[in-house]
């Protein structure tokens, strides 16, 4: 059983940063085959969807400082964002899907869908979002 | 269309029946969206009614892009049109269904059929 590996992305919030998560991202499978494509896939999904938050609320069209921490566990990834934006207004067990018709309001909703588990804090260093993916085998 | 590092690449086309159809290439999120939304109601707003949006090579979407697809369907159906999607990949019809938007989003095999 492989030892837990950290990797980390650190990067200012802008129109570059989900194409930063998506590499990284990518650049984690390739050295962890055995990450099932269940898991890669809802990853993909929650990290872009929590990218894209920070970017346009945390950020609020000013550069944000990001952290992208995933520490790859033999059976589950765990993945934190920081950032030095502003606090947000979230209440995470109130998010739902919006009419189907909407336009905007859906991240967060797909964000949990996806995940075993999808938190967030503040705290002195700023924002900081936890995703737990489903557990797998390694 | 090239857009800073995301390089996501759109190009439209009227079909002999008058059909329009937008390739996109790369990735559609948060960044790439208002392209696509500014496109599909360029569309629209030129007189194309019937609308499809080809998307087999778009690898990733999120949600801000299922937005701007929703925006382009509210468009083109305040028109009197409709706007399909064709050629989604796994992950993408899998984030349409999560958002309970396949029945509205319609996806097709490919542009040829979109209106059959």
């Amino acid at each position: 059983m492989s030892e837990p590996e950290l990797w980390i992305l650190e990067a200012q919030s802008g129109r570059g940063t989900l194409e930063e998560v998506r590499q990284t991202l990518s650049e984690i499978w390739q050295a962890h085959g055995e990450v099932p494509e269940s898991v890669r896939s809802e990853m993909a999904i929650a990290t872009a969807e929590i990218a894209a938050n920070i970017v346009e609320h945390a950020a609020g069209g000013h550069p944000v400082r990001i952290r992208m921490e995933v520490l790859v566990l033999p059976d589950e990834l765990q993945v934190r964002f920081i950032d030095d934006g502003c606090e947000l207004d979230v209440d995470l067990d109130s998010v739902h899907l919006p009419d189907e018709m909407a336009e905007r309001g859906r991240g967060l909703a797909v964000a949990r869908a996806v995940l075993r588990h999808l938190s967030y804090q503040r705290s002195d260093d700023g924002n900081c979002w936890t995703l737990l993916s489903e557990r797998f085998s390694g | 269309m090239v857009r800073g590092k995301i390089q996501v690449r759109m190009r439209s086309e009227i079909t002999p029946s008058g059909v329009a159809v937008v390739v996109v290439e790369g990735p559609l999120d948060m960044t790439s969206a208002p392209a696509l939304r500014a496109e599909l109601h360029d569309l629209v707003n030129g007189g194309g009614k019937q609308v499809v949006v080809d998307l087999s090579g778009v690898d990733s979407i999120d949600s801000a892009a299922l937005g701007a697809l929703v925006s382009g369907l509210k468009t083109a159906r305040k028109n009197g049109g409709d706007l399909r999607i064709a050629a989604p990949n796994e992950r993408v019809t899998a984030l349409l269904k999560l958002t309970k938007l396949s029945d509205v989003l319609r996806p097709a095999d490919s542009p040829d059929n979109g209106f059959s």
